[in-house]
């Protein structure tokens, strides 16, 4: 956007611009909605070889108290929070966004891996925790 | 337990708040990347060192953590054509892997 001011330099008013040209760029959208895609799927692959990960760990942990009790409870809450902040900004632009509906799908895969896996990794170590203490 | 356990999820629920109240700092500023996000590792690193052991969590795990916790802030910070267009940061973006490559190196050897 160009603004342009207006002659009246000298007026001691308040200056308002004489002339307002708008530039617009094209956009391709079809290249726009596959760098939303592309993002999506990475992002969706992630959180889910994320939560293969996790089963393992919690199995592993549920057995073996040792290992939950060696575990950093602030290490897998800082995590927590993040990944439930993550949730929230991607359910945000998918609903406000007028071409981000694909980013639905990983608001929802990071809401199941903080409130179902992550929350669950979280309350095993700190029983094993609590217990130890 | 019950008691700790409403604590913790106040805890929880007011970060969360402060998080997306300001959300678009912890996003975008180099200082939360570096600072909040990149750093997930230490304080598992300092765990181990005061209790003087090597056992924590397995390399998938703790590179699992970081990827899901930092893919996003860095996807930001150094693609160019990102579909926020947001404008990039390349050497903030390399600290942050750098800081966390460390800490994993750190943590596994």
């Amino acid at each position: 956007m160009i603004l342009e001011n207006s002659n009246f330099e000298d007026s001691p008013l308040p200056k308002f611009p004489s002339r307002i040209s708008l530039v617009l760029e094209p956009k391709m959208l079809d290249v726009y909605m596959e760098k939303i895609a592309n993002y999506s799927f990475v992002m969706t692959m992630l959180v889910m070889a994320s939560f293969f990960v996790m089963l393992g760990q919690i199995k592993v942990i549920s057995e073996n108290h040792s290992l939950a009790q060696s575990l950093s409870l602030v290490t897998l809450s800082q995590n927590l929070i993040w990944n439930f902040f993550f949730f929230t900004i991607h359910f945000q632009l998918s609903i406000q966004g007028e071409y981000l509906q694909y980013l639905g799908l990983p608001a929802f895969w990071y809401f199941i891996s903080s409130f179902t896996f992550e929350s669950r990794l979280f309350i095993l170590v700190w029983r094993a925790q609590l217990s130890q203490a | 337990m019950r008691r700790r356990l409403t604590t913790f999820y106040m805890i929880f629920y007011l970060s969360s708040f402060v998080f997306i109240a300001f959300q678009n700092w912890f996003l975008y500023s180099p200082e939360a990347l570096l600072i909040f996000n990149a750093t997930l590792l230490i304080p598992q690193i300092a765990k181990n060192f005061a209790n003087r052991s090597r056992r924590g969590p397995t390399f998938q795990l703790a590179l699992s953590l970081c990827a899901v916790q930092s893919f996003m802030p860095i996807y930001l910070c150094m693609c160019p054509s990102n579909f926020m267009e947001h404008e990039t940061d390349p050497i903030t973006g390399i600290y942050a892997v750098l800081v966390m490559g460390a800490s994993l190196l750190v943590l596994m050897r």
